[in-house]
C-alpha cells in the first residue's frame, strides 16, 4: 500500500514564458488594429474595417490581460513512471475486521482493499494476470481492526461448482424474448401506420373545399 | 470548459468500474467494464450484452493502482457465478443462491424491473391518435357546415 501511483508534478511553476507569449500576440493584434484603423479613417463608409478594428484591439487587450492575470494555484499530478521496475509478486485481497471507525467509512463495515506487494517466499495460489503478463501469488488476508495485524492468511480460492453463470445472467438482465414479444404485440398494420396521414390529407382537402364554399 | 460541451454533444460518459475477472482457465484480468442497471456488463463489438455481473457497492475493494492499472475500486468476479463474495460481505437477504436456477426472487426482481423498462421505452406514437381525432372530427364538422350552407342556398 506504500507504492505511490500518483506523484506531484514538479514543473508546475514553469509557466512564466506563457505570459510573454500572450503579451507578444496581443501586441501584434493591437498593431494590426492600428493599421486597419488607419484604413478606416481614409474610408469611413466601409463599416467592416471599423468592426475589424474593434475586434483586433479587443482581442489584443484580452490576450495581454489573459497573460498577466493572476493565475490560480492548481495542484497537478502526473502519472508515475510506468517503466518503474517492481519486484512485486503477490496480490493480497484483504478484508478488515468489523468495528473500525475511520474517516472514509463512518459505518461499521469491513474495509476491503487489494494490494500488490513483494514477498520473498510468497504463499498463495499462482494466477497469471494477463494485463501485467506475469504470474502472481493470490492470497486472501484477514486483518485485525487496526488494519495492520494479520489474523490469518489463506490461499486464494474460488468456489468450485456450476452456478448461475454471467452468460445466463444476461437472460433476466436483458429480457430479449420479452422485448421481442412486446415489439410484436405493438406492431401496427399498414393501414394503422398510414391512417394519420390519410386523415390529415382528408382534412386538408375538405378545408380547401370549405374555403371555396364560404367564398374564399 | 469543453467537458460540458462534449457531454452535450456526445452524451454523458458511461459509468465504468474496474473488475478483477478470474477466468475459467485460471488466469485473471484487470479490466474496465460499464455499469448498467446495477450490473457490470461485458458487451461485444455490436454493443450486445454477452455477460453480466450483479454490482454491489459492498463488494468493491480499494485498489491504489499498480503499473499500468489505474487506481479504482475493484470488484471481484469470476466466470461461473454472477456474484463473487468470498468474504461473505453481503447480508443474508442479498446473498444469491449458489445454484443455476433463474427463478430465485432476486433474479425475478431484476427481470421484472427490466420488463417495466422495456414497457416504457418501447411505447410510441402518442401523437398519432391525437392527429386522427383532430383531423377526423374537423373533416366531419366542415362537411356538415358545407351541407348546411348548400341547403340554405348560402353557398
Amino acid at each position: 500500500m506504500n507504492w505511490k501511483f500518483w506523484e506531484k508534478k514538479d514543473d508546475i511553476t514553469k509557466t512564466s514564458g506563457r505570459k510573454w507569449l500572450f503579451a507578444i500576440l496581443g501586441a501584434v493584434l493591437l498593431v494590426a488594429g492600428w493599421f486597419v484603423a488607419g484604413l478606416y479613417t481614409e474610408n469611413r463608409d466601409n463599416l467592416l474595417l471599423g468592426i475589424m478594428t474593434i475586434v483586433l484591439w479587443g482581442g489584443g487587450i484580452y490576450l495581454i490581460w489573459a497573460g498577466f492575470k493572476p493565475r490560480e494555484e492548481k495542484v497537478r499530478y502526473k502519472k508515475a513512471d510506468k517503466k518503474l521496475e517492481s519486484q512485486a509478486n503477490t496480490v493480497n485481497i484483504c478484508v478488515r475486521k468489523r468495528g473500525m471507525d475511520d474517516e472514509y467509512r463512518p459505518f461499521k463495515i469491513e474495509f476491503t482493499h487489494v494490494e500488490v506487494e513483494e514477498n520473498e517466499t510468497p504463499p498463495g495460489t499462482l494466477v497469471e494476470v494477463t494485463n501485467l503478463h506475469k504470474y502472481y501469488y493470490f492470497n486472501s488476508v484477514y486483518y485485525e481492526k487496526d488494519g495492520k495485524t494479520v489474523i490469518k492468511q489463506e490461499d486464494w480460492e474460488l468456489p468450485d461448482g456450476e452456478y448461475l453463470s454471467p452468460r445466463k445472467y444476461v437472460i433476466p438482465l436483458t429480457m430479449q424474448a420479452y422485448a421481442k414479444y412486446i415489439r410484436y404485440k405493438r406492431s401496427k398494420s399498414l393501414f394503422q401506420k398510414i391512417s394519420a396521414g390519410i386523415m390529415l390529407g382528408a382534412f386538408a382537402i375538405t378545408t380547401f373545399f370549405f374555403w371555396l364554399t364560404i367564398g374564399g | 470548459m469543453f467537458s460540458g460541451l462534449t457531454e452535450k454533444l456526445f452524451g454523458t460518459p458511461k459509468e465504468k468500474r474496474t473488475q478483477l475477472y478470474f477466468r475459467d482457465d485460471g488466469k485473471a484480468t484487470f479490466r474496465k467494464l460499464c455499469v448498467e442497471d446495477a450490473s457490470m456488463v461485458e458487451k461485444d463489438s455490436n454493443g450486445k450484452i454477452i455477460k453480466g455481473w450483479k454490482h454491489f457497492y459492498k463488494l468493491q475493494f480499494l485498489f491504489e493502482g499498480f503499473k499500468s492499472l489505474s487506481a479504482d475500486m475493484v470488484t471481484l468476479a469470476f466466470d461461473r457465478h454472477y456474484v463473487l463474495d468470498p468474504f461473505n460481505l453481503l447480508n443474508k437477504e442479498e446473498r444469491p443462491a449458489m445454484d443455476s436456477n433463474l427463478d430465485s426472487p432476486s433474479i425475478m426482481q431484476i427481470a421484472k424491473s427490466r420488463c417495466y423498462k422495456i414497457d416504457t421505452t418501447t411505447k410510441g406514437g402518442q401523437y398519432t391518435n391525437a392527429i386522427i381525432l383532430f383531423c377526423g372530427s374537423g373533416t366531419i364538422i366542415e362537411i356538415l357546415i358545407m351541407g348546411y350552407l348548400k341547403a340554405k342556398g348560402m353557398a
